[in-house]
């Protein structure tokens, strides 16, 4: 499970810290492990204000889709204990948008960062299309198949519930790029290794877990859901136990790399999701109530190292006993 | 969801709570010891509260009511402090509403865009219902200043809810109440002064603001285009992230769909489909 870094990458090591942070995705060198969940930080831009996006390990976009979709209608979140429920239905402008909005954005702004993009469709062939279009674009290091979103009724979690749908798309995807690649899977499901297994086979480079679990919220006194949906997707430390032992299932099941998230709040929770097996671990919603949570957590994650006598994060890789 | 990353500075900070009491009943005032960011922030802007409590995994978004200029406040002396006024409508308000001089919330901001002013603005009507009357405080202190003749018409349930009524009394030229329970002002809900003001002033307003619940911020809103004036509303969704990331508080306009926390919370209310906004209305 451990994998190792190349001695050429320790250049990318932050110099105030002594423990070595770089780890590989596959092939992809990430100068820590560290990354934003897809949708949680929109293309990066709208948090360029706040933080220094270099400081990322690899930046996942939000959900990007052949032509624009409007997203769903009616309430789109709600808070719940140590969680929060949303329902916001992959809404983003499409790829063309995407490429001249924000792509443009980030190979000017930061040239150097990793950029994964999420990708979405309503068919197994929207999701080719996708990559098909953005294969020509420059600024790109990998693609992220989303067949997991509980969120919208074509695509998505059709997808990603059964090993034949799963296996379909990123078949479609894989012969259309030969950049870095990753799955990520449902929660959603009885059998998330099966699932893995069978992305893995259909040639992903690193699978990526959990999207948000499936859940619901009712108004007792209108007697009425609260989503529109119905149903709608809970994240945050609600979901972690769930997530970590998603995580240690797929990162038995399969030899590709992990990336693991799931209610990740600390440097602890990283540590966490490392020795269950993740190389890569993604913060969603908690950067919603601090934009500086990443960069929080990676000093916490340093600190832990430290006081563990860990000297290179990847060591944490899949080391539970 | 807003494409272009604005020019306006942003902070992340850690807040000393200077004072935090009721001045209304469920009413508080809340002012922080922020400096940087109360030197940034622009009349109908709100930032995020980082209340730390861990179950509580969203921060929550409050307009500003005032800033005070650096000096002394309430016996200690402080940089440039920033002023909210909150009501407690939920377990987040509700444990803020506990806390003491000294906790430390965690804020970001200033966030979403400013009451647009006209340049050649000469007299202005602002519209506030219960406690989205303080959003408007900073504004009519800024118009004042620019010599411009404000006129609030204030509505709320009853008299102890005409937040900041005080304030608006001194800053605005003409201040017309109206209470549900008529306890105050007219009996009734603003609409009814409201009317009456545009009735005898066809176009002596250049512009009006309003802030309050949405129904009422519709019907003012519907009220003063028909006069002919230039309307802007502010408008409340849920939100997660507050910064145009996460796409939770999206409403359908006459432009797209656009997000209350970055391309709002103010909008021209000629571009918001009320109708098809309805069904994510938070209240
Ligand atoms: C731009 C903006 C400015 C605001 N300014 C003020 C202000 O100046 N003074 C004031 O008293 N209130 C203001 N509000 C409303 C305030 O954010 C909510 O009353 C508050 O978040 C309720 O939190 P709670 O934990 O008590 O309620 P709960 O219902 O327990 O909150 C649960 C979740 O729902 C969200 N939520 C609940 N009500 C609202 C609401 N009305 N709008 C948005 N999110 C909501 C919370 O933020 C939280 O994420 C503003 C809202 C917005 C969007
Ligand atoms: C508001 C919101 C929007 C999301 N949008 C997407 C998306 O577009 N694509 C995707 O693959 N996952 C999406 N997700 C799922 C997250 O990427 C992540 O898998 C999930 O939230 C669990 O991580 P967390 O608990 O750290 O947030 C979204 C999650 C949230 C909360
Ligand atoms: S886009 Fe996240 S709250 Fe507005």
């Amino acid at each position: 499970m451990k994998q190792e870094v190349p001695a050429s990458t320790s250049i990318l090591n932050d110099t105030s810290a002594k423990i070595r942070t770089a780890t590989l995705l596959g092939n992809l060198h990430l100068k820590n492990p560290l990354t934003v969940a897809s949708g949680t930080y929109g293309s990066g831009l709208q948090m360029a204000d706040y933080i220094d996006l270099n400081n990322l390990g690899m930046l996942t976009t939000k959900g990007v889709s052949l032509t624009p979709w409007a997203g769903n209608t009616g309430i789109r979140m709600k808070e719940v204990s140590s969680g929060m429920l949303n329902s916001i239905g992959l809404q983003n402008p499409g790829v063309e948008t995407f490429i001249e909005k924000d792509l443009i954005w980030l190979r000017a702004n930061v040239p150097d960062l990793p950029v994964m993009v999420n990708v979405c469709g309503h068919s197994a062939s929207d999701y080719a299309s996708v990559i098909e279009r953005l294969e020509d674009e420059s600024g790109i290091a990998g693609y992220e198949v989303n067949i997991s979103c509980p969120n919208v009724s074509e695509g998505g979690h059709v997808f990603g519930a059964t090993c034949d749908g799963a296996a379909e798309v990123t078949q479609l995807c894989r012969e259309k790029t030969s950049r870095p690649m990753t799955v990520k899977l449902s929660p959603n499901v009885s059998n998330v290794a099966e699932i893995a297994r069978a992305v893995e086979a259909a040639g992903a480079d690193s699978v990526s877990l959990i999207n948000t679990l499936l859940g619901t919220a009712i108004d007792i006194r209108k007697r009425n859901f609260i989503f529109e949906r119905q149903f709608a997707g809970l994240s945050g430390p609600a979901i972690k136990p769930v997530a970590l032992r998603m995580v240690v299932e797929v990162a038995r099941a399969v030899s590709v790399p992990v990336i693991g998230m799931g209610g990740v709040r600390s440097g602890l929770d990283v540590a966490e999701f490392m020795l269950a097996g993740a190389s890569v671990v993604a913060i969603g919603t908690a950067s919603f109530g601090d934009p500086l949570a990443v960069e929080r957590i990676r000093r916490e994650l340093e600190e832990f190292c430290t006081e563990e006598g860990v000297q290179d994060v990847t060591e944490l890789i899949g080391a539970v006993t | 969801m807003c494409k272009d990353s604005s020019k306006q500075a942003k902070v992340v900070c850690e807040a000393r709570i200077v004072t935090n009491v009721a001045v209304a009943p469920d009413t508080f005032s809340l002012v922080l010891d922020a400096a940087e960011l109360a030197e940034l922030v622009q009349p109908g802007q709100f930032i995020e509260l980082n209340l730390h409590q861990p179950d509580l995994v969203l921060p929550r978004p409050i307009s500003v009511y005032q800033t005070h200029a650096a000096g002394t406040y309430d016996d200690g002396s402080y940089g440039a402090l920033l002023e909210l006024r909150y009501q407690v409508m939920g377990e987040g308000t509700r444990r803020l509403s506990t806390m003491t001089a000294g906790t430390t919330l965690g804020i970001f901001g200033p966030l979403g865009i400013r009451w647009p002013v006209p340049e050649e603005v000469k007299s202005a009507l602002l519209v506030g219902g219960g406690i989205g009357s303080a959003p408007l405080a900073m504004l009519a202190q800024e118009l004042t200043t620019r010599g411009c003749e404000v006129t609030m018409v204030q509505g709320g349930r009853n008299s102890d809810l005409l937040i900041a009524a005080d304030l608006f009394a001194v800053t605005c030229h003409k201040h017309t109440l109206a209470t549900d329970d008529g306890s105050r002002g007219f009996e009734g809900f603003v609409t009814d002064p409201l009317q009456e003001l545009l009735k005898d002033n066809k176009s002596h307003f250049d512009v009006a603001y309003i802030c309050g619940p949405e129904p009422m911020q519709e019907a003012c809103s519907k009220l003063c285009e028909a006069a002919g004036i230039v309307t802007y509303v502010s408008l409340e969704r849920m939100m997660a992230c507050g910064v145009g990331a996460c796409l939770t508080c999206v409403i359908p306009t006459t432009e797209g769909p656009r997000g209350v926390c970055c391309h709002g919370p103010i909008f021209n209310s000629k571009e918001v489909m009320w109708d098809e906004a309805r069904s994510a209305r938070v209240h």
